[in-house]
């Protein structure tokens, strides 16, 4: 479960791709999204895994892209067994399905893990996102991994009282939950309230129009990369009309 | 930065409460009856009383908290900068007021530390040059310039609590209050946390509010002092003038050692006051000496009425704790978290049955994840851990838990049922034990920890200090053999810290292994346990207090500091063994007065 916590907590990388405008790697998340979506070919899927891969590598987050893509593979895996064996399909269609779902999870996770909270932040702040909308969300995902680490802590207290989270059958497995999800919830609660707290006493709310220290400019390489993904999406489209099946 | 004062000369008060009464909505009770008080510019004031007294009641009420955040009956009138809170909105009183909070974790909410300095600036519309300058000057200032673009997780709990300071400085406030901004931790960093805030203070010449339990550090600077207790102001004054008023302990006021010390020897200063260092302390010292001396030749500094209380301490016979049988022993133990960061390193420990133990160091030196191995929570990455017997490896947590009890940090992370009863009984099931001894058991823990009449009651409903005692009652009452306190004086106030002393003293006679992990010198040094002392994952210091607590290139190299006791006791040429506690100091001075080995000037 730990991993779970770590899983949140955003390193700061310095790779090429980080130093993009975080809209400019929005962008480039979307349009391989995008692309992973609506190309029908098997080649042109593989050409995009492989301008993902390419991605991954280049950020230096193959080592956690790969640990978080296995949850991926699986799910591909799943898909191509359920598609090909229980519902038949031709295999090349099960394939590109399986693929298909690979490269559409790897294409968002090419943003989320370049991309940290404060940017995220500043992204939806430019998308004109309403400012308390924002604040919760940023609270939310500030505050994710403390509370796994607080259900930790709760689980180890609970466990030295004797509770064996694992033992009994389903009902008494959801009833052995409750000691955790008590104290969880009034920890929770505590923090929550000591943070509107905090808040408040920083002058939250002053005005409808706050500013920020950080300010995202786009620079020559963003534009240039920019213009780079238009064309790599033109491209795309072009040739996806020739290929329809390999 | 300019200095931050809008007024001139000290007659203009900053603060001024006229018959403050405050009840929050719903309670039964005032939080705060009939407060008056006046501040003047550029003070220094310690707030002291138990908790729930109405302190951080009162310093809600300085920034506008009470009443546009907490509802309630507001009576009198509140003036902070000569604005009425009333009438101010709170944003505009964020700017005047800046207000630092207990739990360093729940005040930071940016993902990067210079990000979260700006937020209130951010919120009150500063141009991004303007938040630009003004974050990097704070920084400068306090020192955390390096920091800049960490995340929240990647700093200490005293970082954070810097962070802190700074994201409140930024707005450049006239008035800082600080509710127990050290209470969370280690006295190490909050030595230094203090030290900071005083320095900033000579710096910037803000007005300072702190409530705060140590006061050794802050008195000899505090302008004032205030003690509350149930909504009140009881005492309200200069420190050296309130320190020497008797029973300030009932009302939770830890006083410096060198007050108790003083008031034991009934030492004044000519003028009438407590000394509050040591070389006014040795100064009356001396002449109380020579007076007494020319009177009759009584002992000096030994309380008539009490009988010589000072026995040789006993120091543990090796071979007497060779006879027992190991409780826990660690064979070479490393253990690193999923990530690899080590967090043991070649721990290697022998624990007796019956011993007391205290494993002490830095907070994130450790020492929780060393205690649970004992009952298996953690198993080893390399090495073996034996539990009376048995290799953890090998048994379930349930069934370790049966002779080893944890007593955790936080009680609000384990109570959960609807009343203390069934809280008790909990763990009772969990390990089957038969329900006529389950009543049994349950009535002997509310009993001897007099929760008897909450019985019925919700744990919630309990104070900070009923809950730890709750939690405690609830480990014993299933009678494991060995009991593990982790950073049992947390949050709790001196009455409670006495009654855990008392506590660990029964457990220590009823020859239960008891292991204590605190980074709570003070309260650890009088009981003289065997210190293991940790630093980053190691194990480097171990025996008993007196060498390990007097060692202080140890000591600072695990950022621990040294008990008051023992720095008095130096500073003042007494010789080893070190006193225990104040009784025992000032029969050892009297004797080392006799013996005319006192030294009379500090070096
Ligand atoms: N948010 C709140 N709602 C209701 N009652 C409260 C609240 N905060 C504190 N109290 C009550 O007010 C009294 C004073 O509490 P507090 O000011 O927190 O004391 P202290 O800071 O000295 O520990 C206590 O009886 C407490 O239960
Ligand atoms: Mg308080």
């Amino acid at each position: 479960m730990k991993w779970a916590a770590t899983g949140f907590l955003f390193v700061r990388g310095q790779s090429v791709i980080h130093q993009l405008d975080p809209r400019v790697r929005l962008l480039l998340s979307v349009s391989l999204f995008l692309m992973s979506l609506v190309v029908r070919s098997i080649f042109m899927l593989s050409a995009t895994l492989f301008v993902i891969i390419a991605t991954t590598l280049l950020a230096r987050t193959a080592k956690r892209f790969f640990k978080s893509m296995s949850f991926a593979a699986v799910l591909s895996a799943i898909a191509f067994v359920f598609n090909f064996f229980l519902y038949p399909e031709p295999f090349h269609s099960a394939v590109i399905l399986a693929v298909r779902l690979f490269a559409i999870i790897g294409s968002t996770s090419i943003f989320f893990l370049t991309t940290t909270p404060d940017e995220l932040e500043l992204v939806m702040r430019w998308f004109r996102f309403p400012s308390d909308f924002v604040m919760v969300f940023v609270i939310a995902v500030r505050f994710v991994p403390i509370l796994i680490l607080d259900a930790l802590q709760i689980m180890d207290a609970q466990r030295s009282r004797g509770l064996e989270l694992e033992k009994g059958n389903f009902v008494k497995r959801l009833r052995n939950t409750t000691p955790v999800i008590v104290p969880l919830l009034a920890t929770a609660v505590s923090r929550s309230l000591d943070l509107a707290e905090a808040m408040d006493s920083r002058a939250y709310g002053a005005t409808t129009r706050p500013t920020s220290l950080h300010k995202m400019t786009m620079k020559r390489s963003d534009w240039l990369t920019t213009a780079l993904i238009v064309v790599g999406i033109l491209i795309g489209f072009y040739f996806n009309s020739f290929f329809t099946i390999f | 930065m300019a200095c931050i004062s809008l007024y001139s000369g000290n007659s203009r008060n900053i603060i001024e409460i006229r018959g403050l009464s405050f009840r929050y909505h719903g309670a039964d009770r005032d939080s705060l009856e009939n407060v008056n008080l006046e501040i003047g510019e550029r003070e220094i004031v310690v707030i002291a009383g138990h908790s729930g007294s109405g302190k951080s009641t009162l310093l809600r009420c300085l920034n506008g908290l009470i009443p546009f955040q907490h509802s309630g009956t507001y009576v009198g009138e509140v003036l902070v900068a000569g604005r009425k809170v009333t009438e101010s909105r709170m944003s505009e009183l964020a700017k005047s007021v800046g207000f630092v909070f207990q739990n360093p974790e729940n005040q930071i909410f940016m993902f990067s530390v210079e990000r979260d300095i700006a937020f209130g600036l951010e919120n009150l519309g500063f141009p991004r040059e303007e938040i630009r300058r003004r974050v990097d000057e704070i920084m400068d200032l306090l020192g955390i310039k390096g920091l800049a673009l960490r995340a929240p997780h990647e700093l200490s709990d005293g970082q954070k609590q810097r962070v802190a300071i700074a994201g409140v400085m930024v707005m450049r406030p006239e008035i800082i209050v600080l509710d127990e901004p050290t209470s969370l931790l280690d006295p190490f960093a909050a030595r230094e946390l203090l030290q900071l805030i005083l320095r900033l203070r000579n710096e910037l010449g803000m007005t300072i509010l702190i409530v705060e339990h140590r006061l050794d550090l802050l008195t000899r600077l505090a302008t004032r002092l205030i003690v509350m207790d149930r909504g009140r102001i009881m005492f309200n004054g200069q420190p050296e003038v309130i320190l020497s008023e008797e029973g300030l302990s009932n009302y939770g006021v830890l006083e410096p050692t060198i007050v108790r010390l003083a008031k034991q020897g009934r030492l004044r200063r000519p003028d009438g006051k407590i000394p509050l260092n040591v070389e006014d302390f040795l100064e009356v010292s001396k002449a109380d000496l020579l007076r007494k001396n020319a009177s009759k030749p009584i002992i000096p500094f030994l309380d008539q009425h009490s009988k010589n209380p000072y026995e040789p301490l006993q120091e543990i016979a090796e071979e007497s704790l060779g006879r027992h049988e190991a409780a826990v022993s660690f064979e070479g133990v490393d253990y690193s978290h999923d990530n690899g960061v080590a967090a043991l390193i070649g721990i290697s420990l022998d624990i007796r049955k019956g011993e007391t133990v205290a494993i002490m160091g830095a907070n994130g030196a450790g020492k929780s994840t060393l205690i649970r191995h004992i009952n298996g929570l953690l198993k080893p990455t390399h090495g073996k851990v034996t539990t009376l017997g048995v290799e953890t490896r090998m048994a379930s947590v349930a069934s370790l838990s049966r002779k080893v009890g944890i007593v955790f940090q936080n009680p609000n992370s384990q109570l959960f049922a609807q009343t203390v009863e069934s809280e008790i009984e909990f763990a009772l099931k969990n390990f089957g034990f038969p329900p006529q001894a389950i009543k049994e058991r349950v009535e002997w823990a509310l009993d001897s920890f007099d929760l008897s009449r909450y019985s019925d009651s919700s744990p919630m409903e309990l104070s900070g200090g009923e809950r730890k005692r709750l939690c405690i009652a609830l480990v014993l009452a299933w009678e494991p053999e060995i009991i593990i306190l982790d950073e049992p004086t947390v949050g709790q106030d001196s009455n409670q810290k006495e009654k855990l002393v008392e506590i660990i003293k029964m457990l220590g006679s009823q020859n239960k292994t008891v292991i204590i992990v605190s980074h709570d010198v003070e309260f650890i040094w009088p009981l003289q346990p065997r210190i293991v002392l940790m630093s980053h994952g190691r194990i480097v210091g171990d025996g008993p207090a007196q060498t390990v607590l007097s060692d202080e290139d140890l000591l600072n190299r695990a950022r621990v500091v040294t008990p008051q006791l023992v720095e008095l006791s130096k500073a003042i040429g007494l010789s080893r063994p070190f006193p225990r506690d104040v009784k025992e100091a000032s029969v050892k001075m009297a004797e080392t007065f006799e013996k005319g080995t006192m030294r009379t000037r500090t070096p």
